[in-house]
């Protein structure tokens, strides 16, 4: 397989069907692209977990490890990356597990990077998410950690874009509504 | 669904509070990271995991999607899962997309959860009163590499059960005895399997066609969920008297949050609770989770094969009961024929049990009562035959003795082997007795799962009725099948079919 820049025409329109079979068929560069394509994605899933940024890169690897390992299991191949979320939720949950880190905001290496007087809005922010269900926090950590389309969120998720907006719209006002009862805005 | 106001207000705050800019991947340094992993993909053939074939695949995701694996405990996955999600879907749900669903469920590779129940009563009349027996059982499945259920009482493991597709086979390990069996699965039936589940909608089709009730919305572990009630006993096959069946589905996620039963049986003197939930889905598989650990300690049973469930098998089982109660069963349903047998065996026992003590050709003899108004003459005559009665007792009773005393002697040196042969005998007694009836319960429950149209008429029609309809079900629009009372086979037209007689 030639090797192209990840954002050429010819690499983006490449299938996952393809990469998956031509990665199995011994060809590396294709799972790397696979990788490229998905690590921000997938860094945002674990995140939505983990809270933490590094630990979810962490996360990430494994993820890509695992996948390596029993991407010939995959069996619907234009569903590697709704399988790949699947892998990379339970290495971020055995994580979490081992390491007995809390989804909390004190924890937050986001909220400590960011200007003082943004930290109250942000901490209320990451409670109101916190508060959300675990499906409900992935998709808006999904959305606005990375800022991913929803077209990739769709493939993420496995669901349509029409069930994104819905989820999306539901969670956010449910944090408007968190936010509303304390006091933002100021 | 409306926009929110002020959207993009929020769109910011969540920005801020969030968004960051993901470093890009480095796959070098993640090839250092795990070398043994990227291997795996350079030289797939020397260190990759051999791909299973395609018919093991196929194998296990029938299993997984098939209701006619309710044979012996597989039962409570197939109802725990399959049914459970089956049913999570419908025209009329506001969040739960049923497609979304379908997909999902297809998608699944691996899942697991957990089932707690709770039986009070007896299951059948003859069997002995259960008093709030709690059993914990806990599920995993692969796609990949099959099921594993374990069963516990009291923290007690009573057993584990494994499926193993490649192998076509169920392996139960029961610790109490420490014994195992191994069951096949029929070549016939994973066939019909197939061609019953290719497509998962089909199932849905099916059994959507039962009516269900909307619970509305409810929270369960802070979820918040969308429950139905089905409360037709078809939903179990008919095999209980009653069955009331809540599923609760994640709104969101569109997949099973928890299923709860309740079951009534043997006229309502059955009762049994059972909560499935603790669903995980697509988890992390270790495949040596898979192989049965079997003890070195422990002995096999004798093994089965899991009967198949056509028409031949049915009649078959027809003939069973016939042979062993004398008439047909009553109803097809297989708990009252597993019942019902159990009973006449009971009463056999029991006349067992009352027959006159007796050696060789020789009984005992009751001893003449003295009636009233009895002349001096009589008396005496009476009290000869009475000696000669007792004394014809002593020897028998004697030589009952010695020959029990040899019995006993025997029994004692015997006795650990004695158990073992007592354990595979009851086996093979099961084997032989009520396999062929369970073969005709499954098949009876499938005919009614899948809406045939079936009617039997066993409680009127005997085996001299030989143009009487035993059994019929629907085959086409205008064909019917039926068994009549000397179990030949016919395929009849509905017109001829309501000439028949039953």
């Amino acid at each position: 397989m030639p090797v192209f820049g990840d954002d050429s025409p010819a690499v983006t329109e490449i299938s996952e069907k393809s990469l998956v079979e031509t990665a199995l068929d011994g060809e590396p560069e294709s799972f790397r692209i696979l990788c490229q394509r998905y690590y921000a994605s997938m860094v945002a899933v674990a995140y939505s977990v983990l809270a933490d940024s590094h630990l979810a890169e962490d996360a990430d690897q494994e993820t890509f490890a695992r996948a390596c390992c029993n991407l010939r299991n995959l069996k619907r191949k234009d569903k590697f990356p709704g399988w790949l979320a699947g892998i990379c939720r339970n290495v971020a949950k055995d994580m979490l597990r081992t390491r007995s880190t809390q989804f909390n905001t004190n924890n937050m290496a986001m909220v400590e990077d960011k200007p003082q007087n943004d930290c109250c809005i942000n901490e209320a922010v990451w409670q109101a998410i916190n508060k959300l269900s675990d499906s409900a926090k992935e998709v808006v950590v999904l959305r606005y950690y990375n800022g991913l389309s929803y077209e990739k969120i769709s493939a993420v998720l496995g669901i349509s874009k029409g069930s994104i907006n819905g989820r999306l719209t539901r969670a956010k006002r449910k944090i408007a509504k968190y936010l509303k009862q304390n006091g933002f805005p100021r | 669904m409306k926009p929110l106001k002020n959207d993009k207000w929020l769109d910011d705050v969540i920005s801020k509070a969030i968004s960051t800019q993901t470093p890009p991947f480095d796959f070098d340094k993640w090839k250092q990271k795990y070398p043994e992993e990227f291997q795996t993909l350079v030289s797939p053939v020397e260190k990759g995991t051999p791909a299973p074939t395609a018919s093991e695949q196929n194998i296990w995701r029938i299993i997984m999607k098939s209701r006619i694996t309710k044979i012996a405990a597989a039962a409570i996955i197939i109802i725990g899962v399959f049914l459970g999600i089956v049913f999570m879907g419908g025209p009329d749900m506001a969040s739960v997309s049923w497609a979304e669903v379908a997909q999902k469920v297809e998608q699944a590779q691996s899942f697991m959860y957990q089932i707690k129940m709770t039986m009070n009563g007896r299951m059948m009349p003859e069997m002995p009163e259960i008093k709030n027996k709690e059993m914990e059982i806990s599920v995993i499945v692969s796609a990949e590499y099959g099921m594993k259920m374990e069963t516990s009482s009291e923290g007690k493991a009573m057993q584990q059960m494994y499926i193993i597709p490649r192998e076509n086979a169920m392996i139960m390990i029961m610790p109490e005895m420490k014994k195992y069996i191994r069951m096949e699965f029929d070549e016939e039936m994973l066939e019909k399997m197939k061609k019953q589940n290719q497509d998962p909608r089909y199932m849905v089709e099916e059994l959507m066609k039962f009516e269900y009730t909307e619970l509305g919305r409810n929270t369960i572990d802070g979820i918040e969920v969308e429950g139905i009630e089905v409360t037709d006993p078809r939903f179990g096959g008919g095999m209980f008297d009653s069955m009331v069946t809540q599923l609760w589905v994640d709104v969101e996620e569109g997949l099973p949050v928890r299923m709860e039963m309740d079951i009534t049986q043997n006229k309502g003197q059955m009762k049994m609770h059972m909560v499935a939930d603790n669903y995980q889905w697509n988890i992390d598989i270790d495949p040596s989770e898979f192989e049965p650990i079997i003890p070195n300690d422990y002995t096999a049973g004798p093994s089965m094969k899991i009967p198949k469930m056509n028409e031949e098998t049915a009649i078959g089982g027809l003939k069973k009961f016939l042979e062993l109660t004398g008439h047909y069963p009553e109803k097809l349903n297989l708990m009252d024929m597993v019942g019902e047998i159990s009973k006449i065996k009971k009463e056999e026992e029991k006349q067992a049990e009352e027959k006159p003590l007796q050696i060789g050709n020789e009984k005992l003899v009751a001893i003449e009562v003295m009636p009233e108004n009895i002349s001096p003459e009589e008396l005496k005559k009476l009290m000869e035959r009475n000696r000669e009665t007792m004394e014809h007792n002593k020897k028998i009773t004697e030589e009952i003795m010695k020959k029990a005393e040899r019995t006993m002697a025997k029994a004692k040196t015997t006795m650990e082997k004695f158990k073992d042969h007592d354990f595979d005998a009851e086996m093979n007694k099961m084997m032989t007795e009520f396999m062929p009836v369970q073969s005709l319960g499954m098949f009876y429950m499938t005919l009614v799962q899948e809406d045939k149209d079936p009617a039997y008429y066993g409680d009127t029609v005997g085996q001299d009725d030989v143009d009487a309809v035993l059994l019929r079900w629907k085959v086409a629009d205008d064909e019917y099948r039926v068994i009549f009372g000397d179990l030949s086979v016919e395929t009849v037209s509905a017109d001829q079919l309501a000439e028949l007689k039953n």
